[in-house]
């Protein structure tokens, strides 16, 4: 029998690697550098916009209002119409809010708190952590936790309310999400017309809004806008945009050919390693297998330690989110992918040529 | 006849110099043969046409390229081609490993190797810090190990000393199993002198010198 049998070559990777330790040590430690920066960079982007879309998102990213095209002063919107929006998968919460005027409790005489009358599950549109109160036996009013401080009341507490009527307050925050939440009082009312339609899409679009208002209130024959609940001007900032447009996007392509840079330039030096594999039966995927499978793993090796330390470093600061890692991991294995696959071609290019020239190539 | 050319000549692609020019040689098992010839004069061409390496430009060869999947031919350079960070024991273990042999059967077909060719005290040392002399011993033991039908080696001794250059060719001529060809290039009468047949090669020609 002539030729090598293939559980050789993982052999002779092992001994190569062992033999070319501190080659191998230096340019794995270099993969790991460069590595471990990326695997920051990305990851602390991907945190930073993360981060920015999650406090967006509890101020009512996603939450938008439906409102008459023209402003006639008088409810004209359907409440059951808003409330059945709930109902569709998108939709996390629905509900119709109408402004009533201003009330006090006698707890803070003189003190304007506004009263808003609202339909369906508005409640939790403005603050998605909203409990529906324990039946007491009364009537429920929420009130904003600001509110609730001002006039000395407790969450739970009876209070005589407007006209006397005796109801139970409770307390809820809607600060973030609407601009006069906090001093806000809603009294549930039944269905009817309302001045505005709240609603949270489970994912924020104001092109999908707009589709789920239209169709669901075009049977009113009421043209009506969607607008988002968040106010936004020039300088806010979408942070899915700056996610899209981070400048270390395309460090995977940089980092990969960095990494393959001292890969090829040890495929060159090791040509004449290549060709006495050469000389010796070794078939040339056999050669290419020895010779980029020690690249393989000095490249894995550098980029493995590299990502860890930088997730290890950035863990010190603040927790790192595990959607954060994994957009940092992704980048590196893109660019450990693009460098073996340089390193492959390289390594393939020293198996080429004539045996004769490359044995005494020095 | 174990391998042979026939009328070849050669030149190398857009020149005129003629390096072969109807060369013809014909070696069988077990023969010891040198080819002597100055420097530029085509002697490691015609190894390289003898061992596959090089298609002359017309003539024959034997075996023809189809015939040569069971022909094991070993290789050694003057330039000593060795991986220089791996040990003697590993080098020659890379010969066997042509012979399909497993990890551990080609480690001891290495040291037996080794031992045949007065290398077996240094087996463990990195082949780096071997001497050219103990190196080119090393690379023989390499070629051996692999039970080749054929030793083709090109100036083996020619960057080292007359003591060197003799335990070189020494180990080769005693290591070799009695059905191996050797066939030698070289510069150097001594190495010649041990060998059975001696051919020259000047202006491409190749002419046997009488015994």
């Amino acid at each position: 029998m002539i030729g090598w049998r293939w559980s050789n070559a993982p052999l002779e990777v092992v001994a190569n690697l062992r033999a070319n330790r501190v080659r191998n040590a230096i340019v794995g430690l270099f993969c790991a550098v460069a590595s471990g920066v990326l695997f920051f960079a990305e990851m602390t982007a991907t945190q930073s916009s993360v981060t920015t879309l999650r406090a967006l998102e509890a101020a009512g990213r996603s939450v938008y209002v439906v409102e008459p095209s023209t402003e006639t002063g008088v409810p004209l919107l359907n409440s059951e119409t808003c409330d059945g929006l709930v109902r569709l998968p998108q939709v996390r919460a629905s509900g119709g809010l109408t402004f009533s005027g201003f009330v006090d409790f006698k707890t803070a005489p003189g003190t304007p708190f506004r009263l808003f009358l609202a339909t369906g599950s508005f409640a939790r549109v403005v603050d998605p952590d909203s409990v529906a109160p324990s039946s007491s036996g009364l009537p429920t009013v929420m009130v904003a936790r600001q509110a609730l401080f001002q006039a000395g009341l407790k969450d739970g507490e009876a209070v005589s309310f407007v006209n006397g009527t005796e109801v139970a307050v409770h307390s809820f925050d809607p600060v973030l999400r609407h601009p006069l939440g906090a001093l806000m009082v809603v009294a549930p009312r039944p269905p009817g017309l309302v001045e505005q339609c709240w609603f949270e899409l489970r994912d924020a679009d104001l092109a999908e809004a707009s589709a789920v208002a239209q169709s669901a209130f075009v049977q009113s024959e009421l043209r009506v806008s969607v607008r988002s609940a968040q106010d936004t001007n020039e300088f806010t900032t979408d942070p899915v945009r700056v996610f899209e447009q981070r400048s270390s996007r395309f460090g995977w392509l940089v980092l990969g050919f960095v990494m393959a840079v001292p890969l090829l330039v040890v495929a060159w030096l090791s040509r004449q390693q290549s060709a006495i594999y050469r000389s010796l039966y070794a078939s040339r995927t056999a050669v290419l297998a020895i010779v980029a499978g020690e690249a393989v793993a000095v490249i894995v090796w550098g980029a493995a330690v590299g990502s860890a330390v930088a997730l290890a470093v950035a863990d010190q600061g603040e927790s790192v989110e595990a959607a954060s890692a994994l957009v940092g991991l992704s980048a590196v294995c893109l660019a450990v992918a693009l460098a073996i696959g340089l390193a492959i071609g390289g390594v393939s290019m020293t198996t080429r040529g004539q045996l004769t020239d490359q044995l005494k190539d020095r | 006849m174990l391998i042979g050319v026939q009328s070849v000549t050669f030149r190398y692609p857009r020149t005129e110099r003629v390096i072969l020019d109807g060369a013809s040689v014909a070696l069988e098992a077990g023969d010891t043969v040198a080819i002597m010839g100055p420097s530029g004069s085509g002697k490691s061409t015609l190894l390289a046409i003898l061992g596959g390496l090089l298609v002359p430009t017309s003539g024959q060869v034997w075996p023809s390229r189809d015939d040569r999947t069971g022909l094991m031919i070993g290789w050694i350079f003057q330039t000593v081609n060795v991986l220089g960070r791996r040990t003697a024991l590993d080098n020659v273990a890379l010969g066997a490993y042509a012979r399909g042999a497993s990890f551990d059967l080609a480690r001891s077909q290495a040291e037996a190797a080794l031992r045949s060719v007065g290398m077996h005290a240094q087996m463990g040392q990195r082949a780096s810090r071997l001497s050219g002399g103990e190196l080119q011993r090393v690379v023989v033991a390499r070629a051996l190990v692999s039970e080749p039908h054929i030793v083709i080696a090109d100036e083996p001794t020619g960057s080292l000393d007359v003591e060197m250059s003799g335990q070189v060719v020494d180990a080769l001529v005693a290591a070799k199993p009695v059905a191996t060809t050797v066939v030698v290039a070289t510069h150097d009468p001594e190495v010649a002198r041990r060998c059975g047949r001696v051919f020259y090669l000047e202006s491409g020609r190749l002419h046997e010198e009488s015994p």
